[in-house]
């Protein structure tokens, strides 16, 4: 388990039960993990504030060193201490520091006072900066912790979620592929940030910090705490914002409750259905954590009761979840709510109840009648992920704590931990006056009474600042907090100070443009005029559900042009609430807020132009003009429907962007000039071009000419979702029919393998051949195929039976040598092992019979229907051999139940019937758990024949 | 609606055409060769994978959707009237290599070789018989395989596309493999990336066309020498399996980023490409090759070769030397205007090119879905640049008519620019490093049949895109296709 991370401190692994029982013993070796954490972090890490525009420009040329010097007079946020003039004000973006309000609610209040004291060493690289807490060491500590209890009075309520093991592996997914390493580093196997990555903000140990719920909390909207944008909002709800936080948390010890929330009764005996408890004594009883069978004192034979108080902040529609192995049942406040009794493998059974605020009872039955035993209670909700429900249980109505809380629960202390945070509201009344005093005020925003606290602290306004003084200096003393700069840092703000007296008010849109990207981090993940885009380092992070389509499936687009290429009300959406318009890309265009993007929008229209193409006139009606745009859209003409969706449906080929948005993204002058020349704005696109060389391939559409052509497309698809979809776009079944003869299709058939050999036969049976594992793979009844997937378009992907009653039949080899009878089939792990496909031959009927190899044998295996009136098979075996092995079997049939009935009839698994004629006497087996029917093979002069019959 | 559209887009079409007739002199490709439609069946749908003419002249279509169509009189004037169609075969899978031998059609269907006979002669096989399935499919779309005719030794060469035309996730995907007549299967070539076809030169050197995509800057046309690497790295893997030995020592992975000559410097085996077809000008997905071997009945290219465009639903005219021992030369535009997205293409020695196509998940310029169509030549010859060679300060054009020798040796006359691609894991190219060469010279032969034009200078490794837009032919037409593009990979020696 995770406390293989300390291998120092080891932790008796007796049992998963004792594990959950110590759990006191485990929080404490999470915790020594952390602290080792840190130290490792302190002792390698530079602790230089970490930019990521100015740890990646800092380096090169691209950039000038002045505009990354005013980078970090903006992100170490200077103008809070250091007035401005009004002339260098719009010059700077200032990032604001988190929002303090309610600041307790958010971060366990563990986490400030070391924070304050040893801000570099808590979390390296950090934008804020040491402050000066004191003179001596005594003095610096009592202001920390003043400062810390103080902020621990700032309540506010958070979602008391717990860590659900279940959701680690989406947020995994989630936080390598939606775009969170774009700026942040990975993390390795166990989740622990990889250091050393270049130009990654630094997460440093979020499981001190952090629970679940308040991480959860800002993942899902970090601008209500983060207003300036620089931490936008990836992903899309709650659901996802806890998955990546119980991947982020997971090593933490925040893992489910130590101490007992329900009580539980075990009965012994024997049931086929859940018992009547009031009607029976309990063999123990006990306080268990969670519903779980695991308290149980042994399998087999025994029932659990449990008992619980929950509390619901909110009345509403929840959903619970009972899975069990075997019978089980919930009841709320005494009602039946699901009732999933019987012997059954885990079977779980939702449902949706309405429940009213305050505190509910919930009761769980479950027994066990044999074999494997497993209980999960879950609650769900539109705001409350599915979790576990013992989550928010407590022993009694009094101590349920509910869904929301005020965060101040903290764990109970271990021995040698230390001490539970107790608030002391006499030091927080210190904090409250230090808070200003110290310049905590200055940058961070705190209400109190509905006005901000005021900064008491000031710098020297930033024109007069000097370098190597003050915050600048090499060892910043007495009031200057210590950012600890590195020189290149301090380098780069002492130049931006130098310019910054006889630069002009306001800076021209194409720097404003790049200090906003800059600060932003754009240029993580997108180029723009030669400068940024995924580092090598992370471009495998980039990745998309269509390989195929290269590059531009994967990575975000380059912004060179964006302004004259994105109409300004797209711009704004994509910029303001990011968009998904590119379904196969996995990294998302994160959301970054309307106050920090809007001022892109203007300027972004100036700098990037385009030659403006004329307008056109049309001899044709506006209706016709639409006709012709949908007729150049439709497969009889350019086709761009095979590689592009319109309006959602899917295309032929690829999936690529889809063409009713078009108008309402883009300009009309890009547009006509993209579709001329699509490379120069797209380098390496795979979009040809559909004039070549301005030239059309269709003389009788709008006059021939390619500006009105194209120009009819924009107006086409600029009635959006109401434009008629072109020719082509559908896809329609091609269900083949066989009439006189069957019919035979190749192709990658579901439950047959890419080589199957589908036939249907007039009379209304049909099978599929594997070619690879050289065995009739299925056989079903009624419609054979539908030919569409493979016929309509490029033929992605594997088609199954369209018919019904479609029986598959045993996988592995028709027929093998076996060392004795007790030796296990085999499963067939290579195309080789199977022996070889020689060939089919079809007779005068026009029905294959296929030939195989196995050794030295050749098998001719002679599918043809039968006359019955369900529909069935006769396939008829003739096995050839110079040199015929001993202890050669055909396999007939496998199945959990095969049952012999009248006329040498089987029944396999209530599903079909097969016979043998001609052939020896089976051999019934169990075999990997499963029945199977063997069929010796005998030959005669080098032959052997049999038939096998199936009715279904 | 839709009749009105139809109606008055055909009434706008004949307006223009015959405006163009009286008022444009100039031939077009039409006047030399002819594009004559095969009437294909109501209800059967030929996506055209490969095409095979047998002995006793019968043409043989096989299609996506796995049937083999036999056509009997493919060479008739009326072939709506005379060509007799019949349904060799059905339900192969994806058939795109057709070949014939003894009285066997052979098909490269996605997952082995098959042979295929009609015993009982009633014009329908009744024995599919697989040859080799020693490669590997599985059940991605775009692990194609396409197959060529038979060479001398009795080889079916077939080169087999990448997993999602990116990777090699199955067993030889991503190299040229041959099978012999008699089963035995040799790995040949590995560096495949998506090929759009396979065939021989009259030499009968075997070639390929593979897609512009990763590794691949635009098309190209590029020669299997056993043994060689094509230039994608992915297939590589498959070189550590006991077979793969037959085609050598595994290669070096070559650096993204780089350019071809750099890498085929340093990677012995890499082969670089015997004719880039730069995108767009000439077209965008080459696929279906064969060679002119009519002797003179198919007009004056003897023995060069035809390679289609499955986007812009083209043939171009491709002319190879072999400089430095290996295969480089010139392409030029041939014939446009094919109904759908041609892909097999198939010279008869009668002096006919039948091409196939189809634009189903690929679009094409030809908007029909699929077809068959046969190139007919006219008997006249069109004013064309025959061959173009390299020469170690520039190159020799000649040209299918004697030149006007004012125009031809007016260095005005000629245009140059030099191009070349990255050769990189992304996919395609820009073309990069122009250069501008100076045409210093123009010096017309004395029977006015060929040009000797030097520049200043040729750089190996380039596209050298000629445009020859001032020569006259001594009867004063300018050439049907000005265009020329000469991949210079090795500038030759200079002549003794």
């Amino acid at each position: 388990m995770l406390f293989i991370l300390a291998p120092d401190y080891y932790c008796p692994p007796r049992n998963y039960k004792t594990m959950r029982k110590n759990i006191s013993v485990l929080a404490l070796c999470f915790f020594i993990t952390a602290v080792n954490t840190t130290q490792i972090l302190a002792a390698d890490a530079s602790k230089r504030p970490i930019v990521p525009g100015f740890e990646r420009f800092s380096q090169g040329k691209e950039i000038d060193q002045a505009q990354l010097g005013l980078l970090l007079l903006g992100e170490l946020n200077c103008t809070s201490c250091h007035a401005p003039t009004t002339t260098t004000k719009g010059l700077i973006q200032a990032k604001q520091a988190p929002l303090l309000d309610k600041v307790a609610g958010r971060i366990k209040p563990e986490y400030f006072e070391s924070f304050i004291a040893k801000t570099h060493e808590i979390k390296p690289g950090s934008t804020m900066p040491q402050v000066s807490l004191g003179n001596t060491e005594q003095e610096k500590q009592a202001t920390a912790k003043a400062l810390a209890h103080y902020l621990a009075q700032q309540a506010g309520a958070t979602e008391k979620l717990i860590f659900d093991p279940k959701q680690v592996a989406l947020g995994k997914t989630l936080f390598a592929q939606s775009g969170c390493v774009s700026c942040h580093a990975g993390r390795d196997q166990a989740a622990k940030e990889i250091l050393n990555v270049n130009n990654s903000v630094p997460l440093g140990a979020l499981e001190n910090k952090y629970t679940v719920g308040s991480l959860t909390n800002f993942l899902e909207n970090p601008h209500q705490v983060r207003p300036s944008g620089r931490m936008p909002a990836v992903l899309k709800d709650k659901k996802e914002a806890h998955a990546v936080a119980c991947y982020l948390l997971q090593t933490a010890k925040t893992s489910p409750k130590s101490a007992g929330v329900l009580k539980f009764e075990y009965f012994e005996g024997s049931w086929t259905k859940l018992p009547d408890f009031t009607k029976l004594k309990a063999n123990a009883k006990g306080i268990a954590s969670d519903f779980d069978v695991e308290v149980a004192q042994k399998v087999n034979n025994n029932a659990l009761r449990f008992e619980g108080w929950f509390k619901l902040q909110s009345a509403g529609k929840y959903t619970l979840h009972l899975g069990s192995d075997d019978g089980s049942k919930i009841w709320i406040d005494g009602k039946l709510i699901i009732d999933n009794d019987g012997i059954h493998p885990h079977t779980i059974i939702s449902k949706t109840v309405e429940l009213y605020k305050g505190e509910h009872k919930v009761e769980v039955g479950i027994f066990d009648g044999g074999g494997e035993y497993s209980l999960t209670v879950e609650i769900e909700s539109n705001n409350l992920p599915r979790q576990p429900l013992s989550g928010i249980c407590a022993l009694d109505e009094k101590t349920a704590e509910g869904t929301t809380t005020v965060a101040t629960a903290a764990p109970a202390a271990a021995p040698g931990q230390p001490e539970v945070f107790k608030l002391d509201a006499a030091l927080a009344t210190k904090g409250r006056a230090l808070f200003a005093s110290v310049g905590c005020a200055n940058c961070h925003s705190m209400n109190e009474n509905n006005k901000r606290i005021p900064a008491v602290v000031q710098g020297p306004e930033l024109l007069k600042l000097r370098p190597e003084t003050g915050c600048l200096s090499e060892n910043p003393q007495g009031k200057s907090p210590d950012f600890a700069l590195d020189a290149k840092q301090k380098a780069a703000i002492a130049l931006a100070l130098k310019n910054l007296a006889s630069m002009p008010p306001s800076q021209d849109s194409k720097a404003l443009i790049n200090q906003t990207f800059l600060s932003l981090n754009c240029y993580a993940c997108h180029q723009r005029d030669k400068i940024g885009g995924p580092e090598d380092s992370r471009n495998a992070s980039f990745v998309s559900t269509q390989p195929e389509m290269g590059d531009e499936g994967r990575l975000p687009p380059a912004l060179t042009g964006v302004g004259a290429k994105l109409n300004p009300d797209w711009l704004k959406l994509v910029l303001e609430q990011g968009t998904k318009v590119r379904p196969y890309m996995l990294a998302r265009m994160p959301k970054y807020g309307s106050g920090n993007v809007n001022h892109l929008i203007k300027p972004l229209g100036e700098v990037d132009t385009i030659e403006p193409v004329e307008a056109i006139q049309f001899a044709d009606t506006p209706a016709k003009v639409k006709t012709s745009g949908r007729l150049l859209v439709g497969s009889k003409a350019l086709g761009c429907i095979k590689c592009h969706t319109f309006n959602n449906q899917k295309a032929e080929g690829i999936q690529a962007l889809d063409l009713t948005s078009m108008p309402q993204r883009l300009k009309r002058d890009w547009f006509q000039r993209y579709m001329l020349d699509p490379q120069p704005f797209r380098p390496g696109t795979r979009m040809p071009a559909p004039w070549p060389m301005g030239k059309t391939f269709f003389d009788e559409i709008l006059e021939g000419s390619t500006k009105k052509q194209i120009e009819g497309i924009y107006v086409y698809l600029s009635q959006g979702s109401k434009a008629s979809p072109p020719e082509g776009l559908s896809r329609e079944a091609i269900v083949l029919v066989p009439d006189k003869e069957p019919i035979i299709y190749r192709n990658f058939i579901e439950g047959a393998g890419a080589r199957a050999i589908g036939v249907g036969y007039p009379e209304k049976v049909n099978l599929a051949f594997d070619a690879n594992s050289l065995r009739v793979a299925m056989i079903w009844q009624g419609a054979f195929i539908d030919a569409a997937r493979h016929w309509r378009d490029r033929g992605v992907g594997y088609q199954p039976p369209l018919g019904d009653n479609v029986i598959s039949l045993p996988a592995g080899p028709t027929f093998t040598t076996l060392a004795s009878e007790k030796e296990n089939w085999p499963a067939i792990t290579s195309k080789e092992q199977a022996g070889t496909f020689i060939s089919y031959t079809t007779d005068a009927l026009g029905r294959p019979s296929f030939q195989y190899k196995y050794a030295d044998v050749m098998i001719t295996d002679f599918p043809t229907p039968t006359k019955n009136k369900e529909g069935g098979f006769s396939r008829a075996f003739t096995l050839e051999s110079k040199t015929p092995p001993a202890l050669l079997y055909l396999r007939a049939a496998v199945g959990t139940k095969i049952e012999e009935q009248k006329e040498g009839w089987f029944l396999v698994d209530g599903e079909y019937k097969f016979r043998l004629v001609g052939a020896k006497k089976p051999i019934v087996r169990e075999s990997n758990s499963k029945k199977e029917i063997l069929v010796p093979i005998v030959f005669e002069n080098g032959v052997c024949k049999l038939v096998q019959e199936y009715s279904w | 609606m839709k009749n009105t559209l139809l109606l008055s887009s055909l009434f706008t079409g004949l307006i223009i055409a015959s405006f163009s007739k009286a008022a444009d002199p100039i031939p077009t490709e039409d006047d030399y060769y002819k594009i004559v439609k095969f009437e294909i069946p109501k209800d059967v749908v030929l996506e055209a994978g490969s095409i095979e003419l047998t002995a006793d002249n019968k043409l043989f279509v096989s299609s996506r959707r796995g049937e083999i169509w036999s056509i009997e009189n493919p060479f008739a004037k009326d072939l709506a009237k005379d060509a007799k169609w019949t349904r060799y075969a059905h339900g192969l899978h994806e058939v795109l290599g057709l070949a014939s031998k003894d009285g066997w059609i052979y098909a490269t269907q996605r997952g082995e070789l098959t042979k295929l006979k009609d015993s009982n002669g009633d014009g329908k096989a009744d024995i599919f018989q697989t040859v080799s399935d020693a490669w590997e499919i599985n059940g991605d779309y775009h692990e194609y395989a396409f197959g060529s005719k038979f060479d001398k030794d009795g080889n079916v060469w077939i080169v087999l596309c990448l997993t999602g035309s990116f990777n090699s996730n199955s067993k030889y995907r991503g190299w040229c493999v041959r099978v012999n007549a008699d089963g035995t299967f040799t790995p040949t070539c590995s560096g495949i990336r998506s090929p759009g076809s396979i065939g021989f030169n009259a030499a009968g050197d075997c070639f390929y066309t593979d897609n512009q995509g990763p590794w691949n800057g635009t098309s190209s046309l590029k020669h299997l020498l056993p043994g060689s690497f094509q230039g994608h790295p992915d297939g590589n893997k498959w070189f550590d399996l006991k077979e793969a030995k037959l085609a050598g020592p595994k290669p070096e992975t070559p650096k993204s980023g780089s350019r071809m000559m750099i890498e085929a410097e340093r990677i012995p085996q890499l082969m670089p490409p015997a004719i880039y077809f730069p995108y767009k000008k000439m077209g965008q997905s080459a696929s279906g090759i064969d060679f002119d071997k009519s002797e003179g009945k198919f007009g004056p290219f003897q023995n060069q070769l035809f390679v289609a465009d499955q986007t812009n639903s083209t043939v171009m005219r491709v002319h190879l030397e072999k400089v430095h021992g290996r295969y480089q030369g010139a392409c030029f535009p041939f014939r446009k205007g094919f109904g759908s997205g041609n892909v097999p293409v198939m010279a008869s020695k009668n002096g006919h090119l039948f091409v196939g196509g189809t634009n189903r998940g690929w679009g094409s310029h030809g908007s029909k879905p699929f077809a068959l169509e046969r190139l007919d030549w006219t008997g006249k010859v069109p004013f064309e640049i025959h061959e173009m060679r390299a020469k170690n300060d520039g190159f020799e054009l000649t040209f299918t008519h004697p030149v006007d020798p004012k125009t031809a040796a007016d260095v005005a006359s000629y245009k140059m620019s030099t191009y070349c691609y990255i050769y990189q894991s992304a996919y395609g190219s820009p073309e990069v490093d122009f250069t501008y060469p100076k045409i210093t010279s123009a010096v017309v032969a004395p029977d006015n049949k060929s040009v000797r034009i030097v520049i200043d200078k040729p750089v190996a490794g380039h596209i050298h895109d000629l445009t020859v837009a001032g020569v006259r032919s001594k009867d004063g037409l300018p050439l049907l296709h000005p265009e020329a593009y000469y991949t210079l990979n090795y500038i030759p020696e200079k002549a003794k």
